[in-house]
């Protein structure tokens, strides 16, 4: 599948990302590729599991917010790069990065950075509290609208009648959310925003 | 002029100068489109959560999906496992409870605990015996543990002098000599041991009824008294 193919089929919805979900968690070749960064510093099954996911999230995150995406070379070896990018922080993080690391390790620029907010648990916690005070509608309307969905997109894509009716319902979800903010300013360190 | 039409252009900083001023005049006049703006980039955060939320909940599907399944049948076998242990250790436990009670070799292990042989300190190494009287002679073969010789002489002295003051302590010599051949593997000495410690009524003679009874019925331990000793 060509790469543009890939990103419409992300960009389409959730049963097109579903498709290309299967797809790249059924790859020998991406699985066995995390499996061996993950040698370095004695990664778990479940480490890899949670590299593998966090590593497809990146992806899809990155294709939903940048339709024109471009990867030199291969998707495997950009995902590779997102997830040796994970893992270097995840190792950091538990202070057991080694002091040296394999060749293929040195994290180049063109490596695909790591944007994710949702990695640390603690946070996800406090954002399911304020999210559960969000209809489903108002979810989807800000999430493509946070992906740069320009509003006859998402109207498209949403069923709405109109852009107007898009811009509308955004707004509405927008006051409530910043009205939630402003009654609970706390809020706003616990989740950094 | 709509607010919701034009509020991302306004953060953005795309709006003319005109355009600026009259979306700025109607937020003065809205305290909630204000709170929009004062949000704006908070919610824009929020809502790229959003949209991790949804992709992390959709690649967990796929990635822990059947995992999930997997990891609940198999808690399911580890819960199988860790019974059948249990059961195995009751039964280990059980086993061990009950060898404890009818085997032999440990009763009497445990009941020599109980039991120490009475050692008095007239024993006489080197004694004509012939200037003993029966009753001397039977508790001096018991102390060389000739137990069958003891047993002897404490019977003829008990026929011949029924009514001698030290009868109820020759009955219970004669019952300790029986009962060490008991101990030596004739078990019938055993039941008579009993009777004639129940008929001594000399030194601790329940204790040590209990105790012949134990070792010939291989009764329970714990019906035999410390007091033995």
């Amino acid at each position: 599948m060509q790469l543009s193919e890939m990103i419409n089929s992300i960009r389409s919805g959730t049963a097109g990302r579903d498709r290309i979900i299967a797809q790249l968690y059924d790859d020998q070749h991406l699985q066995n590729t995390i499996k061996k960064i993950l040698r370095v510093g004695n990664g778990s099954e479940e480490d890899f599991r949670s590299i593998l996911s966090f590593t497809l999230v990146q992806f899809l995150k990155t294709v939903m917010k940048n339709k024109e995406l471009t990867i030199n070379g291969s998707l495997n070896n950009y995902l590779a790069g997102i997830a040796r990018n994970l893992w270097v922080q995840e190792l950091r993080k538990r202070n057991k990065l080694p002091r040296e690391l394999p060749e293929d390790f040195n994290l180049k620029d063109e490596t695909p950075s790591v944007d994710l907010r949702l990695i640390e648990e603690e946070r996800s916690e406090n954002l399911d509290k304020v999210l559960s005070k969000l209809g489903k509608n108002c979810k989807e309307v800000l999430m493509l609208w946070a992906s740069n969905f320009k509003m006859a997109e998402i109207a498209t894509q949403l069923n709405y009648k109109s852009e107007g009716m898009v811009r509308k319902k955004k707004y509405n979800c927008m006051k409530e959310l910043s009205n939630y903010l402003e009654e609970h300013p706390q809020l706003k360190n616990l989740l950094s925003l | 002029m709509n607010i919701a039409d034009y509020i991302d252009q306004y953060m953005a900083g795309q709006l003319s100068e005109s355009e600026k001023a009259k979306f700025e005049a109607l937020l003065k006049e809205n305290s909630d489109a204000m709170n929009v703006v004062k949000n704006y980039k908070a919610v824009n955060t929020l809502s790229e959560d959003i949209l991790e939320q949804e992709l992390l909940a959709q690649v967990k599907q796929k990635v822990y999906g059947n995992e999930v399944q997997k990891l609940k049948v198999s808690r399911g076998y580890n819960r199988k496992w860790l019974y059948m242990a249990a059961a195995l250790l009751v039964l280990v436990i059980a086993y061990f409870i009950v060898q404890k009670s009818f085997n032999p070799a440990v009763d009497s292990e445990a009941l020599y605990a109980f039991y120490e042989r009475p050692i008095y300190e007239d024993k006489v190494r080197s004694t004509d015996v012939s200037t003993l009287d029966l009753f001397s002679q039977g508790k001096y073969y018991f102390e060389l543990n000739d137990f069958v010789k003891s047993e002897t002489t404490l019977r003829t002295f008990l026929e011949t002098q029924p009514d001698f003051f030290k009868t109820a302590e020759a009955n219970f010599w004669l019952a300790h000599a029986l009962f060490q051949q008991g101990q030596q593997g004739q078990q019938e000495k055993y039941e008579e041991a009993g009777k004639l410690f129940l008929k001594s009524k000399y030194k601790n003679y329940e204790c040590l009824f209990t105790l012949t009874q134990a070792f010939q019925s291989k009764a329970e331990i714990s019906q035999v008294s410390t007091d033995c000793k």
